[in-house]
């Protein structure tokens, strides 16, 4: 591709950086900042673009892999079961070839996701003591894998306490440290 | 029954309703001074003189404007300031209860006076607040200084100076008690001795959730019902400012006083323990160079934690206190990861760009939920 996605980002940055942002009004508070944003985005772009595929299937693979734990030990009344059922049967028709892009995927994950959210809410209504026990632990350690992903993709934004801690990108997006 | 105060449920009913009606786009000044035009010629001033309107920078949910206004009744120009809501952000407050709080609290703490209030929008366009003027500063007037929104600010030489105020201020709303002859027909006051004031919270959060929800984050719901599993008695509910933090107060340059609190949007009757999880969440706070965690960036924790006790009179309760920061971190997570997303990608807020800046940090707040539900650590 060329010219390439990098390039034109980057071109873009300078644009903004050395062009737009010197030409505004220094009276227009609101225009530096969004200039100050729209730079910072660009920036957390350029880290992300490349990569966006892996991290969307990994997301999607965090999720399913919760789902197939979660109705393997299911146990409960009928909201329970009737919420299990329609997670089953959403892992069985995931289609063997997955879509290519992160849309294409994210919108699998979002699927499951929901069904995964009915289940959890089916648990505490009518789950039994044991699996609610169960699921609590299996959404937290979903929770704590799936988040600090999250938080290494975003490390650019700088707002992370303890960014300092966080590993890289290309580590996260092959490392079983962060599979669930 | 679901316990819902009723004028919060009607605010997100309207975002909602609106929400279709974008994409919203910032109002230049010359469309902030013809709305305010509109609001006082209703208002029945004559000879209205508007000068010096200004944006104000910072902020992330609402459209700022300072001007000064003079007019038959009130020929001596004077100054004050414009809050109003975009179409959506990320988080939906009233003005009308904004106003009636503030000036409820005006002789308990230092708040800017309310000069008017526009709740719908009838002749401003869009929901808002007019207050007077405050002189003062969010930070130190040190170019080094940075930061969004209050994070990550710090107070270099005014530390001291701030710090004990901070407390005392704090302790003043928490302790407040006489509302009965105040207009608040805008709030619900939870029953005492009832779990009722952590339910109206987590109903009214569970709402926007639903309403704001982009795709299915499972510890959100988790901790849903996590919380209204474990929702604890409030033996005596009090004032919860509810965003009390660094960033929003004002103090004097150079003798550090504070001269007014900020940002009451959230403001409700509720459990203290509240407040006090919001001031000790680490995204508001930093470390000093001995590498000791600050408080908002004034005080270790533990300081923070007695000195409140002593000014209060009150008790904290770790298990409670653990509650409300699991609470917080879950609202904050439905604000980034709903709610901003929503609004930016509806394109309804002034500031698409902040917000979904902002909600980027959401797994931060997922994050500091699991940390807090397995008993781990505290947020900070």
């Amino acid at each position: 591709m060329l010219p390439d996605i990098d390039n034109r980002i980057n071109n873009l940055i300078k644009a903004v950086e050395k062009t737009i942002a010197p030409a505004i009004d220094p009276e227009n508070g609101l225009a530096q900042e969004q200039a100050a944003l729209v730079v910072g985005h660009l920036k957390m772009l350029n880290t992300q673009w490349d990569k966006a595929y892996l991290f969307e299937r990994g997301s999607f693979d965090n999720m399913k892999s919760l789902a197939g734990q979660l109705v393997a030990i299911v146990d409960g009344g009928q909201q329970t079961l009737k919420a299990k059922d329609a997670l089953t049967t959403a892992l069985g028709d995931i289609p063997v070839e997955l879509p290519l892009t992160p849309s294409g995927i994210n919108k699998y994950t979002i699927a499951i996701g929901n069904l995964v959210d009915n289940l959890i809410n089916a648990c505490y209504v009518d789950g039994s003591a044991a699996f609610k026990a169960a699921l609590s632990e299996l959404v937290l350690n979903y929770g704590e894998k799936q988040a600090t992903r999250e938080r290494i993709w975003f490390n650019a934004n700088g707002l992370d306490p303890d960014k300092a801690k966080l590993g890289s990108i290309d580590d996260m997006l092959v490392s079983d440290a962060y599979r669930v | 029954m679901l316990l819902i105060e009723p004028r919060v449920q009607y605010i997100s009913e309207r975002k909602a309703a609106k929400r279709k009606d974008g994409p919203y786009y910032p109002r230049t000044d010359e469309e902030a001074e013809a709305a305010l035009l509109r609001l006082f010629s209703a208002r029945g001033f004559k000879n209205i003189q508007i000068s010096g309107l200004k944006r104000m920078t910072g902020g992330a949910s609402k459209e700022q404007f300072a001007f000064w206004l003079a007019h038959d009744q009130a020929p001596e120009p004077k100054r004050y300031i414009l809050r109003m809501d975009p179409l959506e952000g990320i988080n939906e407050t009233c003005r009308l209860r904004e106003a009636q709080i503030l000036r409820a609290v005006a002789d308990v703490v230092p708040v800017p006076p309310v000069f008017d209030v526009d709740p719908e929008g009838e002749y401003l366009g869009q929901p808002g607040l007019l207050i007077e003027f405050v002189p003062g500063v969010t930070k130190p007037t040190d170019p080094s200084i940075t930061g969004v929104s209050g994070i990550g600010s710090n107070y270099g030489r005014y530390t001291d100076l701030i710090a004990p105020q901070f407390v005392e201020n704090l302790a003043k709303i928490h302790s407040w008690t006489d509302w009965s002859n105040k207009d608040l027909s805008t709030y619900v006051i939870p029953r005492a001795n009832t779990n009722e004031a952590a339910l109206y919270q987590l109903n009214d959060w569970a709402l926007t959730w639903a309403q704001d929800k982009v795709e299915p984050v499972p510890m959100v719901t988790l901790v849903e019902n996590w919380l209204r599993e474990n929702a604890p008695v409030c033996e005596a509910p009090c004032l919860v400012h509810c965003d009390y933090r660094l960033g929003n107060f004002m103090f004097e340059e150079p003798s550090g006083k504070i001269t007014t609190i900020l940002d009451w949007e959230l403001a409700h009757f509720g459990d203290f323990h509240e407040d006090i999880a919001w001031i000790l969440q680490k995204l508001f706070g930093g470390w000093n160079d001995k590498g000791e965690f600050l408080v908002c960036n004034l005080m270790p924790r533990d300081k923070f934690l007695a000195d409140y006790q002593r000014l209060s009179g009150r008790t904290i309760n770790p298990e409670t206190l653990r509650y409300y920061e699991v609470m917080n971190a879950w609202k904050c997570a439905i604000m980034d990861l709903g709610s901003a997303i929503m609004a930016g990608q509806n394109s309804n807020s002034h500031q698409d760009l902040l917000i979904t800046w902002l909600g980027s940090a959401g797994a931060v707040f997922l994050d500091q939920m699991v940390e807090l539900i397995r008993g781990q650590k505290h947020a900070a």
